[in-house]
């Protein structure tokens, strides 16, 4: 029995690092989303009619539908490459909090997919027709909606990764648990961009942020618990 | 007080003999009782005076609305108690009431449709009564696939219990996500009074 | 928590009720835990055991296992004392794996009771992985980093932050001549599986479950495996194989079990 053992916050950083340098060696899983976010934003405008009012009066749902389905498609590397070779196990009996590793990756995926999207949301925003005075309530809008897509978005990663068909299924799983986010995030990134108070939608978005950091990865370890069975 | 009598339930033999025995005489009076809802709601209660005789959907449609929204959380109770104390017959009993409610819950946003039409004017009005029940009906699809898309039977009961409980915290979430969505409008007025008094009379006339 | 209510008169309270009482509650407790949340706060006041103290024996009692409509394991009992190994030489589809993953808490035994040191491994999940490594017929090695790499993290999961010898581990193992840049994708698949091992030399565990510990490997590579084995039996370990292929190791401290219906 060795004396000592490595701290459960040392052993969640040393996750999260070789996760980030993971990313480093292989950056198409990350920049996959991020490409696909930023075309489809540029799609929108060529769709309809490129007339400015009209195009910021679409902004909000186009930003946010986007945001959801590119977070939707990071969210399928979450656990399945360390599912296939065998990590997840390893995590599960290293006699570390499992929630805890699993918080580290779902934290190390929302550095490498969700943050992107919020730095370039705002540009994104902006070739929608939003007036620069609401990019910092759009960016809010976006920080604390991904935060919470990546925490509930892991229960559903967690939920697939035995399941024989994954991307319909996943997102047949996660939108519905997502559709506040949504609602709430598009309405915050509409009253910013109509010079509005954008408060209320965002402390909602807040408590919503707030609430999946507290229970989601307890489901999200259930889960990917049960897969491993 | 002794509980063997009911513990005997939890072994799928036993209750499979029990239910195999009783399923017809319930599904008898299940029928006559239909048939007595149906008389009454039909013939006995007389027409509205606004609406004459379209109201009669409410007999088919607040029912299954309710009881979509009860066996859904039976379904979390259900997988709940599958989950904590590894009963297989709780976990047979949520994935009976997947179906179950799916159906009650596409007849009453049907019903709700056909009933929306000629008293709104409209089939679908983005109520947030509607829209989480549309949503109740999404969740009963993806519990549904979930089943079907992990072979592990073992596996598939678990993780869809899991899925039906955070499904049921959701519920509520998505409900309200939609009344303070309509509300929002008017930022941080949501709580006056006269907002919550508006809603309520709103909501007195959809039912 | 009944008798509470009722005032603590005892003859309002029948035994039986504040028995199922407890059982529930010592139910929800279970759950909890396996959410995670009362390691947690348990990790924080943990005294451990030093490491001269008692004897951390594995006790497996009538263990029944289900996989499906198939019941794998009926009553397995054995116990395995430290410095020995236990070779599984079962035939294919009888629950080799099974009882490893079941061992290492994967899966969940129906009934029985598994106890290591003498305490039962449910009361403390944690402290059991701690004592424990395992390696599956995945490797865990990430194809993208090096073989260096992939030891320094598996360390620093579960050993302390300090001077690893992380090299000395790969020299161990037949690996001293690799190109220390190379990703582990480009190794051979009996490379990485020496790999793997170098990580178990590394972890210290007082108990090694091994799932076809020697699959992929030459002959130079089993006498690998095997002085591992050694070297970790005489510093008092203990290891349960399950693997055919035959292994050159101390006959007096190691058992061969051809048949789950055989007493081990």
């Amino acid at each position: 029995m060795s004396a000592s053992r490595a701290s459960t916050a040392s052993a969640a950083l040393a996750v999260l690092r070789r996760d980030l340098l993971l990313a480093v060696r292989r950056p198409g899983e990350w920049l996959q989303p991020l490409a696909f976010f930023v075309l489809v934003t540029v799609l929108f405008p060529l769709a309809v009619d490129p007339e400015p009012s009209r195009l910021r009066q679409l902004a909000p749902a186009a930003l946010w539908v986007t945001l959801l389905l590119s977070s939707l498609l990071a969210l399928e590397f979450l656990f399945r490459e360390d599912r296939r070779d065998g990590t997840l196990e390893q995590y599960l009996v290293s006699g570390q909090s499992f929630t805890a590793l699993l918080v580290a990756k779902t934290a190390t995926h929302w550095l490498l997919t969700g943050l992107p999207l919020v730095l370039v949301g705002p540009l994104a925003a902006l070739s929608l027709g939003a007036p620069p005075q609401a990019l910092p309530g759009v960016c809010v809008a976006l920080l604390l909606g991904s935060v919470s897509l990546s925490l509930i978005g892991a229960i559903g990663a967690g939920l697939t990764l035995g399941a024989r068909s994954g991307g319909a299924l996943l997102s047949l799983l996660v939108l519905p648990l997502v559709m506040p986010v949504l609602v709430f995030g598009a309405r915050a990134t509409q009253l910013a961009i109509a010079g509005d108070e954008a408060a209320s939608a965002l402390y909602l978005l807040a408590a919503i942020g707030a609430l999946s950091l507290t229970l989601a990865p307890l489901a999200a370890a259930a889960a990917v618990r049960i897969s491993l069975e | 007080m002794n509980w063997v009598w009911f513990h005997r339930f939890g072994s799928p033999p036993y209750f499979y003999r029990f239910a195999g025995r009783w399923a017809p005489w319930f599904l008898g009076i299940s029928l006559v009782l239909l048939a007595v809802g149906l008389y009454g709601g039909l013939v006995l209660a007389p027409a509205d005076y606004f609406q004459s005789d379209v109201y009669r959907i409410i007999f088919v449609h607040v029912p299954s609305a309710y009881l979509s929204l009860m066996t859904y959380t039976w379904m979390a109770i259900a997988a709940a108690v599958g989950l904590i104390w590894r009963i297989k017959i709780a976990h047979a009993v949520a994935a009976a009431c997947a179906p179950a409610g799916a159906s009650f819950t596409a007849v009453s946003l049907v019903t709700g449709m056909i009933w929306g039409q000629p008293t709104w004017g409209t089939y679908w009005a983005w109520d947030p009564r509607i829209v989480s029940q549309l949503f109740v009906l999404f969740f009963f699809l993806g519990y549904i696939a979930l089943r079907g898309a992990i072979d592990d039977r073992d596996r598939a009961d678990r993780a869809s219990a899991v899925l039906a409980i955070v499904g049921v915290i959701n519920v509520p979430i998505v409900h309200y996500s939609v009344d303070w969505w309509n509300s929002l409008h008017q930022g941080p007025t949501l709580m006056k009074s006269g907002g919550l008094r508006y809603r309520c009379r709103w909501r007195g006339h959809c039912w | 928590m009944v008798s509470a209510l009722l005032g603590h008169n005892p003859r309002l309270v029948p035994a039986r009720v504040t028995c199922s009482f407890k059982q529930a509650w010592a139910d929800v407790a279970k759950l909890v835990d396996a959410a995670d949340l009362k390691s947690a706060s348990r990790r924080g006041v943990r005294v451990r055991v030093p490491p001269s103290a008692p004897n951390l024996r594995l006790e497996v009692h009538k263990l029944h296992l289900w996989r499906g409509d198939r019941h794998l394991l009926r009553g397995l009992s054995f116990a395995l004392d430290p410095g020995s190994t236990l070779q599984l030489l079962w035939p294919n589809g009888t629950g080799k794996t099974s009882l490893l993953r079941c061992l290492a808490g994967f899966l969940h035994a129906e009934e029985g009771q598994i106890r290591w040191g003498g305490v039962s491994v449910r009361a403390d999940r944690d402290a059991f992985h701690w004592d424990m490594a395992y390696l599956g017929h995945d490797t865990a090695l990430k194809a993208d980093l090096t073989a260096l790499e992939n030891l320094r993290f598996a360390c620093a999961l579960r050993v302390p932050r300090g001077e690893v010898p992380l090299q000395a581990a790969l020299d161990s193992v037949g690996l001293s001549k690799i190109d220390p840049r190379q990703p582990v994708r480009s190794l051979s698949a009996g490379q990485q599986r020496r790999v793997a091992l170098a990580r178990l030399s590394l972890w210290d565990a007082k108990l090694w479950l091994l799932d076809e510990p020697a699959s992929n490997l030459d002959a130079a590579g089993q006498a690998v495996l095997e002085a591992l084995l050694k070297a970790h039996m005489e510093s008092g370990g203990a290891a349960i194989l399950a693997t055919h292929h035959a292994l050159a190791l101390p006959q007096a401290h190691c058992r061969l079990w051809q048949s789950p219906s055989d007493p081990a």
